[in-house]
C-alpha cells in the first residue's frame, strides 16, 4: 500500500484530503505543519508528499528544500490557494513534481497522485544521442526520472512499455521531425504531454508544434528551466484549465 | 506625495486585502469540494438505500460541486485594482530612489541616515513603486530608533544578481510578527499595520521578497529584494 504524507495547516482541507486519499486505498499520514511533516519523514518511508505552500512558520517550499537537502527524493506535490506564487518557480526548478491549485477537483488530484506514485519517466527525444543522453542525465541529477530516445520509433516503443508522462522532443531531427514525433506520441498515448525544443530557426516547425506541444523551448536550455517546465507541464496536465496568474 | 502616490499606496493595500480574502476562500471551498466528493463516493458505496429514499440527497451533493465551481469562477475574476499597479512599469535606479527618499525626509532626519550605494544596477520597475515600498521601511526605522538613533541604508547586488535594499536600525527589534499576515493586524501600539504590508505587496509584484530580521547586537534589518530578472547591469533595465 502506497504511503502518502499530507501537510496543510487548514484543518478542513487536511481532514478532507486525508479522507479521500484513504478512500482511494492509500496509507495516509497527516501533518498540520512543516516541522511535524519533516518529523514523520524521518520515521516513515513515504512514497509521496502532498503539501500546502503557505503555512505559518516554515512554508511548503522551504519544507520541500529541506526534504531534498536531507537526500530524500520522494516526489513532492505542492498545492496553493493562489494561482501563481513567485517562490514556487524556485521549487519547480529544484524538482517539485507539480504545483496544483487548491481548488482542483478531487478526481483530478487523485489521478495526479496516482501518476506521481508511479514515478513516471520523462523521455528525451533527440537524434543527436549525446544531447539526448546528457539531457536525460541532467534531469536525473535533480531527481526527475528520465531516459533518452533517438528517434520517433524508439520513443513510441519506449512509451508503450514504460510509464511516460512527459516527452521533451527536439523539433529538427533526421527522419521523422519533432512535430510528427509529437503527433505520433499523442496518438499512441493521449496522456503524454510534450515539450518541444529547438536550437535552429525553424518558424514553420515551431508554428506547427505550437498547436500540440505544451511549451517550446530554445536551445540551449538550462537544466533547471527544463525541470521547471516539466513540473508546469505535469501541473497543467492535471488541471487542464488555464488559470490567472495571481500573486500571493 | 502626489495623488498618484496615494493611489499606488491604496492599490497595494487593497490588492493585499483582496489576495488574503481569495486565499481564505479557496481553502474553504477546497474543503467543501473535497468533503462533497468523499460523501458522494461513500454514499454510493454504502448508502445506496439512503440515496434512493430521498433523491434530494444526490442533488444536494451535486449542487455543492456546482456552487463551488461558480464561486471558483468568481474568484478567478480579474480585479480592476491589478490594472492600477500594472501601469507602474519603467526603469529606475534603486540607489537614486533611496537618495531622493532620504532627501525628502528633511535635513534632521536625513542626518541620521548613512547611505551606502554599492551597486549601479538598474531595475525594470517604476521608481514610484520602489519609493512607495521603501517609504514605510524608512519610516519604521526612524520611528524605532528615536531622535538620536542611527540608521544605515545599503543598496547592493547579491548572489545571482538580485538587488537588495537593506535598512538597518538600532532601535527596538520588530520581531517575527512583522509584517503582519494581513493588513490592519499590527500588534504595535499606534501602528495600523499597513506600511510593511504595502512593501511586501510591492515585493510580491516583482516576485521578490521582503524579509525582516534582528540586527546584532540590537535593532532590525529589513531587506527588500528585487530579483535578478528585473535587474540590468549594463545601465538599462531588462
Amino acid at each position: 500500500m502506497s504511503k502518502v504524507l499530507v501537510v496543510d495547516d487548514e484543518e478542513g482541507v487536511l481532514l478532507t484530503l486525508v479522507a479521500n486519499l484513504e478512500l482511494e486505498g492509500f496509507e495516509v499520514f497527516a501533518a498540520p505543519n512543516a516541522l511535524e511533516a519533516l518529523e514523520i519523514l524521518r520515521r516513515v518511508d513515504v512514497d509521496l508528499v502532498l503539501s500546502d505552500v503557505r503555512m505559518p512558520g516554515m512554508d511548503g517550499v522551504e519544507m520541500f528544500r529541506r526534504i531534498r537537502a536531507s537526500g530524500c527524493e520522494v516526489p513532492v506535490v505542492l498545492m496553493t490557494g493562489f494561482a501563481l506564487e513567485g517562490q514556487l518557480d524556485g521549487a519547480m526548478r529544484e524538482g517539485a513534481f507539480a504545483v496544483l491549485p487548491k481548488l482542483i477537483p478531487v478526481d483530478r488530484l487523485l489521478a495526479l497522485v496516482g501518476r506521481a506514485l508511479g514515478n513516471p519517466t520523462v523521455l528525451v527525444v533527440d537524434d543527436v544521442s549525446s544531447v539526448a543522453e546528457s539531457t536525460a542525465h541532467a534531469l536525473s541529477t535533480t531527481g526527475v526520472r528520465a531516459a533518452p530516445a533517438f528517434d520517433a520509433e524508439s520513443a513510441i516503443r519506449f512509451a508503450a512499455t514504460h510509464r511516460v508522462d512527459v516527452c521533451v522532443v527536439d523539433l529538427v531531427m533526421d527522419g521523422t521531425d519533432g512535430v510528427e514525433t509529437i503527433r505520433q506520441l499523442a496518438a499512441a498515448d493521449g496522456t503524454i504531454v510534450c515539450i518541444a525544443i529547438t536550437g535552429e530557426d525553424v518558424p514553420r516547425l515551431v508554428h506547427r508544434a505550437a498547436a500540440t506541444a505544451y511549451a517550446i523551448l530554445r536551445k540551449p536550455v538550462e537544466p533547471s528551466e527544463l525541470v521547471a517546465t516539466i513540473a508546469r507541464a505535469r501541473s497543467h496536465s492535471a488541471v487542464r484549465a488555464s488559470v490567472r496568474g495571481e500573486l500571493p | 506625495m502626489t495623488d498618484r502616490d496615494d493611489i499606488v499606496d491604496d492599490a497595494l493595500l487593497l490588492q493585499e486585502l483582496e489576495s488574503s480574502l481569495r486565499h481564505g476562500l479557496r481553502n474553504h471551498f477546497s474543503a467543501i469540494r473535497n468533503a462533497a466528493y468523499f460523501l458522494d463516493r461513500r454514499l454510493k458505496a454504502i448508502g445506496a438505500e439512503v440515496l434512493a429514499a430521498d433523491p434530494r440527497l444526490g442533488k444536494m451533493l451535486a449542487l455543492l460541486e456546482t456552487e463551488v465551481r461558480a464561486a471558483e469562477s468568481l474568484l478567478g475574476t480579474e480585479p480592476r485594482i491589478d490594472d492600477v499597479l500594472a501601469r507602474e512599469t519603467g526603469d529606475c535606479d534603486p540607489a537614486e530612489a533611496v537618495r531622493s527618499l532620504v532627501a525628502e525626509l528633511g535635513p534632521i532626519e536625513a542626518s541620521r541616515i548613512s547611505f551606502v550605494a554599492a551597486t549601479s544596477d538598474r531595475a525594470s520597475t517604476s521608481s514610484r513603486l520602489l519609493r512607495r515600498a521603501l517609504a514605510p521601511i524608512l519610516a519604521n526605522a526612524l520611528d524605532a530608533t528615536g531622535a538620536d538613533g542611527a540608521i544605515v541604508v545599503r543598496v547592493r547586488t547579491v548572489g545571482d544578481g538580485d538587488v537588495v535594499v537593506e535598512v538597518e536600525d538600532e532601535g527596538t527589534e520588530l520581531g517575527a510578527a512583522y509584517p503582519p499576515p494581513v493588513p490592519f493586524a499590527s500588534s504595535k501600539d499606534g501602528h495600523l499595520g499597513v506600511g510593511l504590508v504595502r512593501a511586501r505587496r510591492a515585493a510580491r509584484l516583482w516576485h521578490g521578497s521582503l524579509t525582516i530580521g534582528p540586527r546584532d547586537p540590537r535593532g532590525t534589518v529589513v531587506s527588500l529584494t528585487i530579483p535578478a530578472a528585473l535587474v540590468a547591469t549594463d545601465g538599462s533595465a531588462s
